[in-house]
């Protein structure tokens, strides 16, 4: 049954939630440095420091904060109160940049996955040609190339040099501000579908029953779009949901470069300001993402290829 | 197997309907909320920075004036929790002096006049009249009394409260030796008059007044309110302007104060200040400047000579200079940095004229003594001259003739590019000039942090660090680095001399015999080196011609605070 797949692979969720929760406490209050180095450019006293750490519950013993945490998140389900932003609650945090990062990060993957998927099949179907080899090209070129370093030269290309896009700043989903970070997201995963839906393709074009298609007649068009596709797609799916994953939770330098608010950002800034809730908070956020995405795939894997069942 | 049937077709189909739908409903969740508050933005793209500025059409009524800036995020607006980091509180809030007026008066905002008595150690303060809140609720005197004792407030966690610890039972209130807030002196006589206690006559106190831990709140709005008081909606301020909008990690707008009364009521002739946040205002604004979408921009140091070689930017380049630099602390307790003939020899070998201009290409300026020139303590005589031979002949003096026999020494740096290319510098005039051996380490900014707090205990040879001063007053550059009673340098320095010259200084009844001392205080550290500054902060800015008359409207203690009111602001727009 596919209920008791789902439910077993629900259960485990919690249990792998504690050991990254745990992993973060622990790495983060052995890290050196303290929350209050650097807050200010000046040293602070420490009669203010001493002020500041029992404001904060940071003066009991490590498996007291350890255990208050833990019983917040499942008692008040509260992810605790950010050191650097006075007064505003990780949960707030979380609400207000999430959404931002997922619609970033969905426009990313509709671009990558329409483009990439498209570029695939046309390297498939002119293999070895100079279309083929350009399309190649691209894709190493995309794989290789970090995002930040895509980001920087759109917003030189496109918002110093020519002027048509803004450098930045968010206006919500249907905005031409969100063109520049969503393609520099893209670009990665667009080449990495690319080179997936080339080699699945090839592989499913040659296949027999592509042959007895073309036997009957249907014309390359039909077989194209009705056989070929559907079941190159298959292991296409998986890697785009993974890729959505990877989109969502590495958008820092995107963000930054250009202003966006989402909760990357957060999640850097929060090791480097030592902010120990916002940091196993985004944290957390980002294993769930994780999870999620990895059953969501395998889930999608089922509907897609009837072959596969989790029985 | 029916992989022929046509419903295989369906599932991408299926997949990518799925797909947008989630991409509506989270659209929707948010997209509300983050609507552009109005044509201010759009139309910025058009008028690019460097341009005509849009003519002479300052004289239009009808037209709604408007600057945007770069600025870190705030923590938060209240000044008793927001920390540092967002000077352009100035517009918002009013203290009771001017502390920071180009020529360096201490002038009256909230308070009208002041008196303080004979032994200087009793400040009476008396405030305007018909001083207004946002809101239109009388200002008094006990709104400034209520907000001073909330910073030093044990349960409210400020970041701030050492600026308290001049007054009365401030410092035993905060570490709660004393818990009844009437016995810190801190006193209301009437609405218009406040009277404060000091422990000892300061003469920098008043100054101190002015920064932003003195703004005043509203005890009522905040009670009702809670953390979200400083929310657009429910914002109350004394300030020139108030908040109109804050659009989390985008911007935060501030339009004239209907309410407000005071000296720089009639030069707004900006009627709306935009601040554009960004994660690192200091390196990532040149970008939006260059594409026109904000008026002025730090320039970093590797963009400072493409930006002044630059036909359309080069003439709006302007230099800020800030009260703080890069210094380095040398272990005057351990060998071989408690030879001050090493220290000196170590000094002399370093070019800072080079290191300023030519490894910093000129976005900072060259260091000619401990405390930057701002400074009454500033004293370029007593400085060492860089000079290679006397150096050489110092460091043969010490028993290290040509370097040798010297051990390596450890120069503890961090992950910041500057500080990161002046260890190289450093290291580099050391080894070159003295023939000795040292040796970098890179430390990340709060592990550098925590590796200095354990110096206390641990020998060290020298590391980098940057110090700020929060007003132009020596007190600010000495005290927390120096002063072996209570300093965070761990330089380990105790010259009997130095703290007699100090504590002198710090209880001067005037500001003459202040100045003075605080003089004869440098002198000492000039001469033995314990703490050396290697460059002074001397910002270069490029503004657009919107701001033509920026340098005027800027201070020297803190860049861009108050970009709008003070006299001389030529608004172009």
């Amino acid at each position: 049954m596919r209920s008791r797949y789902l439910l077993t692979r629900l259960a485990l969720v919690v249990p792998s939630l504690l050991v990254v929760f745990s992993l973060t406490f622990f790495l983060m209050h052995a890290t050196p440095g303290g929350p209050w180095d650097g807050a200010s450019t000046r040293p602070l006293p420490e009669s203010v420091i001493e002020r500041l750490n029992e404001v904060y519950g940071l003066n009991e013993p490590i498996w007291q904060q350890y255990w208050t945490y833990l019983k917040n998140i499942f008692t008040e389900g509260s992810l605790g109160v950010s050191f650097s932003r006075s007064g505003e609650g990780v949960t707030e945090i979380v609400a207000r940049t999430l959404p931002v990062s997922l619609q970033l990060g969905l426009v990313a993957i509709l671009i990558a996955t329409v483009f990439g998927i498209t570029l695939g099949v046309v390297s498939a179907l002119k293999r070895n040609t100079f279309t083929d080899r350009m399309a190649s090209l691209f894709s190493i070129i995309g794989v290789s190339t970090p995002n930040y370093v895509v980001a920087s030269l759109l917003v030189i290309l496109f918002a110093v040099g020519l002027g048509w896009l803004p450098t930045g700043g968010w206006d919500g989903l249907f905005s031409i501000n969100i063109l520049i970070p969503a393609f520099a997201l893209a670009l990665h995963p667009m080449a990495l579908l690319a080179r997936y839906t080339r080699s699945s393709m090839l592989e499913v074009w040659g296949a027999d029953f592509i042959r007895v298609a073309r036997s009957k007649g249907l014309p390359e068009s039909t077989i194209l779009i009705r056989h070929a596709l559907p079941n190159a797609l298959i292991p296409v799916a998986t890697v785009a949901g993974v890729a959505f994953a990877e989109v969502v939770t590495g958008s820092f330098f995107v963000e930054v470069i250009t202003s966006q608010p989402g909760i990357g950002r957060y999640f850097v800034d929060s090791i480097f300001a030592r902010d120990y809730p916002v940091i196993l908070g985004t944290t957390l956020v980002f294993a769930v993402i994780v999870m999620t995405m990895n059953l969501v795939v395998d889930l999608i894997y089922t509907l897609l290829d009837p072959r596969v069942s989790y029985e | 197997m029916s992989i022929l049937s046509s419903e295989r077709l369906v599932q991408p189909v299926r997949l990518l309907v799925a797909l947008f739908i989630m991409a509506v409903v989270v659209a929707g969740c948010s997209g509300a909320a983050d609507e552009p508050s109005g044509g201010e933005t759009s139309t910025t793209s058009s008028e690019t920075g460097e341009g005509s500025g849009g003519g002479d059409s300052s004289g239009g009524d009808s037209e709604e004036t408007y600057v945007i800036l770069p600025a870190f995020e705030p923590a938060s607006l209240d000044p008793a929790v927001g920390g540092p980091g967002f000077q352009e509180y100035q517009n918002l809030y009013e203290p009771l002096v001017d502390s920071y007026a180009k020529d360096g008066e201490i002038k009256p905002l909230a308070a009208e006049s002041w008196d303080v008595s004979d032994d200087g150690t009793v400040y009476t303060f008396h405030l305007r009249e018909g001083l207004k809140w946002s809101d239109g609720e009388p200002l008094t005197a006990e709104d400034f009394r209520y907000a001073w004792i909330r910073q030093i407030d044990p349960s409210v966690g400020g970041y701030t409260p050492d600026l308290f610890f001049e007054i009365v039972n401030a410092e035993a209130y905060l570490n709660g030796e004393v818990t009844d807030p009437a016995e810190v002196g801190i006193a209301v006589l009437d609405e218009l008059t406040l009277e404060v206690t000091l422990t000892q006559p300061a003469a920098y106190w008043l100054r101190v007044t002015g920064t932003n831990a003195y703004f005043p709140v509203r005890q009522d709005v905040i009670e009702e309110h809670g953390d979200s008081w400083t929310d657009p909606e429910t914002f109350v301020g004394n300030g020139p302007y108030k908040l109109d909008e804050w659009v989390r990690d985008q911007r935060i707008e501030f339009v004239k104060n209907p309410e407000y009364t005071g000296p720089w009521a009639d030069s707004r002739h900006i009627d709306r200040i935009i601040y554009r946040t960004f994660q690192d205002p200091w390196n990532e604004a040149l970008t939006p400047y260059e594409a026109g979408e904000v008026d002025a921009a730090l320039i970093p140091a590797a963009d400072l000579e493409r930006v002044e070689s630059d036909a359309e930017m080069a003439d709006n380049v302007v230099r800020i200079p800030l009260a703080g630099g890069s210094i380095m602390v040398f272990d005057t307790q351990s060998a071989p940095t408690d030879d001050p003939l090493v220290r000196e020899a170590l000094v002399r070998a370093v070019d800072f004229d080079a290191l300023a201009n030519d490894v910093l290409r000129g976005a900072y300026a060259q260091a000619t003594s401990f405390s930057p020139p701002q400074m009454s303590s500033h004293d370029p005589d007593t400085f060492p001259e860089f000079d290679v031979e006397a150096a050489q002949d110092l460091l043969a003096q010490a028993g290290y003739a040509d370097g040798v026999g010297f051990p390596t020494l450890e120069l503890a740096s961090w992950t910041l590019a500057r500080e990161t290319l002046i260890a190289q510098a450093l290291a580099a005039m050391w080894s070159e000039n003295l023939g000795i051996e040292v040796s970098i380490e890179i430390l990340e900014p709060a592990a550098m942090t925590e590796w200095r707090n354990t110096r206390a205990e641990e020998d060290f040879d020298v590391y980098l660090a940057l110090q700020w001063a929060e007003l132009e007053d020596p007190r600010f550059f000495h005290v927390s680095q120096l002063d072996p009673r209570g300093n965070v340098r761990h330089s380990g320095y105790d010259n009997p001399g130095y703290v007699t010259a100090l504590d002198a200084a710090l209880s001067a009844p005037d500001q003459t015999a202040y100045d003075r001392l605080w003089k004869e205080a440098e002198a000492l550290i000039n001469r033995d080196l314990p703490i050396v500054t290697t460059v002074y902060e001397a910002r270069p800015w490029v503004v657009s011609d919107v701001l033509s008359n920026f340098t005027e409207v800027t201070t020297e203690a803190s860049e861009m605070i108050r970009v709008a009111q003070p006299p001389g602001l030529q608004v172009n727009r």
